[in-house]
């Protein structure tokens, strides 16, 4: 029974985050074209903002995010370990009003030398891309794509 | 140590790739061989992780053969890795390519062990 309680709460935290994203937003676009790449591919990013009222905002950012993630044993709590990031400021902090719109785009590369993702028993590795929009006295809004990086090494475009 | 194991491996290979595992056994004085098993595996180890993943066993030998002394039993075999994972060396948890060999031996049991470094292949 616990588990879908809490299965429940976590949907509609998760409805209510959207809910919230969308009053503030009337716009909130992350693209990133491939999705799946090899190493060493780069990844071309898009990304729109435009807000509903006017906001007071922090810095807007991009990021190429390698994580590791391990769970020794069942139960155990998870260990997460960030193995590479590449974070680019699109926007630095300031206010947004009803009519501005926030647009960037950014080409990032996968190293050729890192690792693909994995996804093991206990031990994987995963790679997104993340829009982070910084708050005054609040906490980041995070939105993230996840990209497949796959065990080959493509040549640089 | 009545017989000497060995594999002879390439210490590189790509994913995907199909690659000749050698073993010898050679006998230093006569010995009776039982049986004779490789293993090909990939070990995700960390802190509290050993996690093994075997793409392949192949039983060599099951039955019983005398060797005298000198005398050398060669097996070759092709293994096709698989396309992932590659080996890798990370924080929490690094990916090692082994190929195990058992050696089970009327006086006792012998092992060996040669590691491949498992890279991505060009695309």
């Amino acid at each position: 029974m616990l588990p879908y309680v809490t299965l429940a709460i976590a949907a509609v935290g998760a409805l209510a985050l959207v809910a919230l994203r969308r009053r503030r937003f009337s716009e909130l676009t992350l693209r990133a074209t491939p999705e799946t790449s090899g190493l060493g591919g780069a990844i071309a990013v898009e990304v729109a903002v435009r807000a509903r009222r006017p906001l007071d905002l922090g810095e807007v950012a991009l990021s190429l995010v390698c994580e590791e993630r391990v769970q020794a044993r069942a139960g155990a709590a998870e260990r997460t370990h960030v193995a590479f990031e590449d974070r680019r400021v699109v926007r630095g902090p300031g206010p947004l009003g009803p009519d501005d719109r926030v647009t960037a785009s950014e080409s990032f590369r996968i190293p050729p030398s890192a690792m693909h993702t994995h996804r093991g028993g206990s031990a994987h590795v995963a790679w997104r891309l993340e829009l982070t929009i910084g708050r005054t006295g609040a906490a980041p809004i995070r939105q993230g794509v996840t990209l497949d990086v796959l065990p080959v090494e493509v040549a640089a475009a | 140590m009545s017989a000497e194991l060995t594999i002879d491996s390439p210490d590189r290979a790509s994913a995907g790739d199909s690659v000749q595992l050698i073993i010898r056994l050679r006998a230093l004085e006569t010995v009776s061989l039982h049986r004779l098993v490789l293993d090909v595996v990939w070990r995700a180890e960390g802190k509290g992780l050993h996690e093994e993943t075997r793409i392949l066993r192949e039983v060599l030998r099951d039955s019983a053969v005398t060797l005298q002394p000198g005398a050398t039993r060669t097996h070759s075999v092709d293994v096709a890795l698989p396309a992932s994972p590659i080996t890798y060396s990370g924080t929490l948890f690094s990916i090692r390519w082994c190929v195990h060999v058992g050696a089970w031996l009327a006086d006792g049991e012998l092992s060996a062990d040669a590691f491949i470094d498992v890279h991505a292949p060009r695309r």
